[in-house]
């Protein structure tokens, strides 16, 4: 008696299931994120996010700057944020981050409690 | 302060740091979340594993599927990786303006000895406490460390903040006045200058392996017309003179150090000190006055960052370790909520 695993049947079902394989890629055979991959990445996300931070802060500071006073770009080089406008640099700064982690999460950055 | 260096830094710098800085903060939000997962995930007091390794086993894997978890390791990974990257560019970007200030030649009553043939242990050489290059790897590591590591990161992500602590565990030695106060482990001096103003006529000499924080320790020290007594000695052997100071101290060294060098840094303390003087050591929690979570939390984040001692030295009976080398009336406690600082202090006998 043909047993169970070479019955026609079983074999139809296999070779649909071949099928379906070699037209819907494997994670591990066409996937190029892997999660080492994604690792990564995520690391250069961070890092591109400190730099985008960077360009934030500059800009901010440079139309502080230059609407105050209109004087060269190197003041803004050394220009050294304090009172309210420290307290307001701080607090976009994090606001920002908030939003750039929180898009890590699908619904947004989750609550503790 | 008086006489600071000034320690503004360029646009890029100074934001690089801030962004550094605030990135911890949400850090430690995620950390939260991560232990509220790991309880939804049925893991307790009552059902982890009462060894460490054992108890990192089954968290890990019960928060496989953790988004929070993934994420809060990914930004620690990047923290961990990069601050002392920022650190050094923001230094670089303003090198012109920092190092006149930093290498003008010191003048004032502070004093820095660095005595030949001293013995320096082998563990102080590894890149412990995630310390790029040592503790020495930059010409200019101690203010590099101090300034915009310890001041502009670290210390505005503890809750308090890291000065404030340092007071209060100079505010628990035993008495209001000491003659000659010796700092173990004293760094760029951030403890010190909590034990200079408690103690405002007190003679404090300080200990540290490393000569790039003890060149700043002088810096300040000078800035400030403290007359510190600065030695580049480890702590286990210092070389002073028995029986010459009647207070013993140090804030945050011990977790640095393996279990036999803390007991080696106790029997020099009870060697240093005369009769009823006092020895006070800050550090941190002991894992058993801890929550099985909040230990797996700090103790995955110690490996992580490089700190081979912490658990070796978190789980040390320091009250015991103390009373070991002949102190008495031996305490051993935390301060406040968090039993953040843990105080060990003791006396040594008439």
């Amino acid at each position: 008696m043909a047993s169970k695993k070479n019955s026609p049947r079983s074999r139809k079902q296999s070779a649909t299931r071949s099928a379906a394989r070699s037209t819907t890629p494997s994670a591990s055979a066409h996937d190029f994120l892997t999660r080492q991959r994604i690792e990564d990445i995520a690391q250069g996300f961070v890092t591109l996010a400190g730099e985008l931070w960077v360009v934030k802060d500059r800009l901010a500071v440079l139309e502080k700057v230059l609407d105050k006073h209109g004087i060269p770009a190197s003041v803004v080089e050394t220009f050294e944020p304090d009172g309210d406008f420290k307290e307001q640099l701080a607090a976009t700064r994090k606001a920002y981050i908030q939003r750039v982690i929180a898009s890590l999460f699908p619904r947004g950055m989750p609550q503790a409690d | 302060m008086r006489n600071e260096v000034n320690t503004n830094l360029r646009q890029q710098g100074r934001a690089e740091l801030s962004f550094v800085a605030d990135l911890g903060l949400v850090g430690g939000h995620l950390k939260r979340i991560v232990r509220h997962d790991i309880e939804a995930r049925g893991l307790n007091a009552e059902t982890l594993a009462e060894d460490l390794d054992e108890r990192d086993q089954q968290i890990e894997t019960a928060l496989q599927d953790s988004r929070a978890y993934h994420n809060y390791r990914m930004l620690h990974r990047w923290g961990l990786g990069n601050l002392t990257r920022v650190a050094f560019d923001a230094f670089e970007q303003n090198r012109a303006e920092l190092e006149p200030q930093l290498k003008r030649p010191t003048s004032g009553p502070a004093t820095l000895t660095v005595a030949e043939n001293v013995k320096i242990p082998k563990y102080w050489y590894n890149w412990f406490h995630n310390t790029t290059g040592g503790w020495d790897g930059h010409q200019y590591m101690g203010f590099i460390h101090g300034e915009l590591i310890h001041r502009r990161v670290v210390g505005t992500t503890f809750p308090g903040g890291i000065f404030k602590q340092r007071a209060d565990a100079a505010a628990q030695a035993p008495r209001s006045n000491y003659k000659r106060i010796l700092d173990m482990g004293c760094a760029t001096g951030h403890y010190t200058q909590a034990l200079a103003k408690q103690f405002p006529h007190a003679e404090i000499w300080g200990t540290d392996c490393s000569i790039r924080e003890l060149e700043y320790a002088l810096l300040v020290a000078n800035n400030n017309g403290w007359a510190w007594h600065l030695h580049r000695v480890p702590n286990e052997d210092t070389g002073f003179e028995s029986q010459h100071f009647d207070l013993v101290t140090s804030y945050i060294l011990l977790h640095e150090l393996p279990a036999d060098a803390i007991r080696a840094t106790f029997r020099e303390a009870f060697r240093l000190l005369e009769p009823s003087g006092d020895m006070l050591m800050s550090d941190v929690t002991r894992y058993w006055e801890m929550d099985p979570i909040a230990v797996w939390l700090q103790d995955s984040a110690a490996k992580r960052e490089v700190e081979p001692f912490w658990r070796e030295s978190a789980t040390l009976d320091l009250k015991r370790a103390a009373e070991e080398v002949g102190f008495v009336d031996v305490e051993s406690y935390g301060i406040g909520a968090t039993k953040y600082p843990w105080i060990t202090r003791g006396r040594k006998p008439r």
